[in-house]
């Protein structure tokens, strides 16, 4: 380790004195992480208390490549769940096509690789004296907090849904429950039924999920309710990955999937829970099973903390993901404002990684906030279309002073001409990016 | 001692036209690749692992980039970076460095 220090004079400087290349690379090999490095802290450098808030990609990812990057750190990861029930994939789930197990996770390997991981709920923060509150009232003292606490369902923005109307229309966009609740519905679903599909206006979690979604559950009713229907109520014109969607849906279900759009009126404003309706600005729509994705906002310790503007998401300095609104608090994954980085679980996870470089460095060099490491991210999101097809988005992002922004030429979609052949290699690649990064962050 | 004094000598001429500063953003850069990529080698992974030279690396994401060399995302994501910043990736992830380092274990 010595040596590693020892050779990186000049980079060391720019980047820390625990930041060397060894660790960093170790951090995303799983079977090395926790147990190859030395505890000893660099000359130098103050141990420091890192709390993370949230164990899901975000969080998880930080909280672990924070403990094998900078192991002289006491980092403790608060998470009420002992069990981490995975987005990604979930649709999959819902079309009978996974085990929901499949998608869900433990903290023991975190907890091995170093990770203080205490599995409580964080009912506050005070930014001010810098310590959060735990549901048992002991309070944890931080040095830099990281707060990663997702999304929050709105349950009180569309008129009519609330936390029982959630409980007979799932929203299924926290997986879990949820995502067996609407699978359920589905398969009891009679013969010729109607499935309705209500999206958000943006911004929310996983932009191309709804529509993945719709892919997926037109390819369950094919096979066990050819004659139903499905028919999605969107709050936006536009949607992601709109062409290569339309294409799919054409070529496999026909006339399964109805897609209409804000401009038809397709909003939905108003739900009857009870009886499975459905009101837009024109049409009261009843049908059979309803899967109402409603607005969404940074999960509520977000504004405990102080950390989110009135928009409910939370406003960063791009290049560190530190706070705008309080000091030694960063935001990452899909609460923050990463302006073009979508809300997705690869997101999440490089902004984890780069957030856990900043906060190591801020914390060994009191300079860095001025001259923080520069660095360019990316994202990859694939949706299924079909079990064994799958479309891609990529994009490549620099921070500006004042956000992360599309490097432009680059990134950009699936082609529209591609033969199958590509689709089922895409799809290969999806579950090759699951099972790789969930085994880079839990396993 | 010695061996590890002319390790570091070997080491630092390998990397010695990978300036400080990019060596530094390509730290911090290549935090992104390993969403989907393993550094190491790593059996029956569907993605390739970034364990390769870093001559072979780097010409393989330029080929990316100029569109010679066919892929899914690949060829999006590698437009995204400048020459410079790809052979700082490929310098980073270099397999031969990496086995250096864990001389030193």
């Amino acid at each position: 380790m010595l040596f590693y220090v020892l050779r990186r004079g000049e980079a060391q400087r720019l980047s820390g004195p625990s930041l060397n290349r060894r660790r960093l690379l170790g951090a995303s090999v799983f079977a090395l992480a926790g147990c190859a490095y030395s505890p000893n802290a660099p000359q130098g450098v103050t141990p420091a208390r890192v709390v993370v808030l949230g164990g899901g990609f975000a969080g998880a990812t930080c909280a672990r490549t924070i403990a094998a990057i900078a192991p002289e750190h006491r980092v403790s990861l608060i998470e009420p769940n002992r069990t981490y029930t995975a987005c990604p994939f979930s649709n999959l789930v819902i079309a009978g096509m996974r085990d929901l197990s499949a998608q869900q996770f433990g903290y023991e390997t975190l907890a091995a690789a170093g990770v203080d991981v205490i599995h409580a709920r964080a009912l506050d923060v005070d930014s001010v004296r810098r310590f959060v509150v735990l549901e048992d009232g002991q309070r944890l003292a931080y040095d830099r907090l990281i707060m990663a606490p997702g999304i929050e369902v709105r349950l009180d923005a569309l008129p009519g849904y609330d936390a029982q109307a959630a409980g007979l229309l799932p929203h299924a966009w926290q997986a879990g429950a949820q995502t067996l609740l609407l699978a359920r519905q589905l398969s009891a679903m009679p013969q010729g039924g109607v499935v309705a599909l209500a999206v958000p206006q943006a911004p929310y979690r996983c932009p191309p999920g709804p529509y993945e979604r719709a892919s997926l559950i037109a390819a369950y009713l094919q096979q066990h309710n050819p004659t139903a229907k499905l028919l999605i109520l969107d709050s936006k014109d536009r949607f992601s990955k709109q062409p290569l969607f339309e294409q799919a849906w054409r070529r496999h279900y026909g006339a399964m999937i109805e897609w209409r759009g804000a401009s038809d009126g397709a909003a939905v404003v108003e739900i009857d829970a009870p009886a499975r309706r459905l009101l837009t600005d024109f049409d009261d729509i009843r049908v059979d099973v309803a899967n109402v994705i409603p607005p969404q906002r940074a999960g509520a310790i977000a504004r405990r903390a102080g950390v989110a503007d009135a928009s409910g998401w939370c406003p960063i300095e791009p290049a560190t993901f530190a706070s705008r609104l309080q000091d030694h608090v960063h935001v990452i994954g899909d609460a923050a404002i990463a302006n073009a980085m979508p809300k997705s679980a690869f997101a999440a996870n490089a902004q984890a990684r780069l957030c856990a470089l900043q906060v190591v460095r801020d914390l060994s060099d009191s300079n860095s906030a001025e001259q923080p490491l520069s660095a360019k991210l990316l994202n990859t999101c694939y949706s299924f279309v079909k079990r064994d097809e799958a479309i891609s988005v990529a994009g490549v992002y620099r921070p500006t002073p004042t956000a992360w922004q599309e490097i432009d030429g680059a990134g950009g979609f699936s082609p529209i001409d591609a033969p199958d052949a590509v689709r089922r290699a895409e799809a290969r690649y999806a579950v090759g990016w699951f099972d790789h990064l969930t085994r880079s962050v839990f396993g | 001692m010695k061996q590890c004094l002319l390790m570091m000598f070997c080491v630092c001429a390998l990397v010695e036209d990978i300036p400080a500063a990019q060596e530094a953003w390509a730290s911090a850069s290549a935090q992104a690749c390993l969403g989907c990529h393993r550094p190491d080698s790593g059996e029956g992974a569907v993605i390739p692992a970034l364990d390769l030279p870093a001559e072979l690396l780097a010409q393989r994401m330029l080929a990316y980039r100029t569109g010679a060399l066919g892929g899914t995302v690949m060829p999006r994501i590698a437009r995204g970076y400048s020459v410079a910043e790809l052979r700082a990736l490929a310098a980073f992830f270099d397999r031969d460095r990496s086995r250096d380092d864990h001389v030193d274990k």
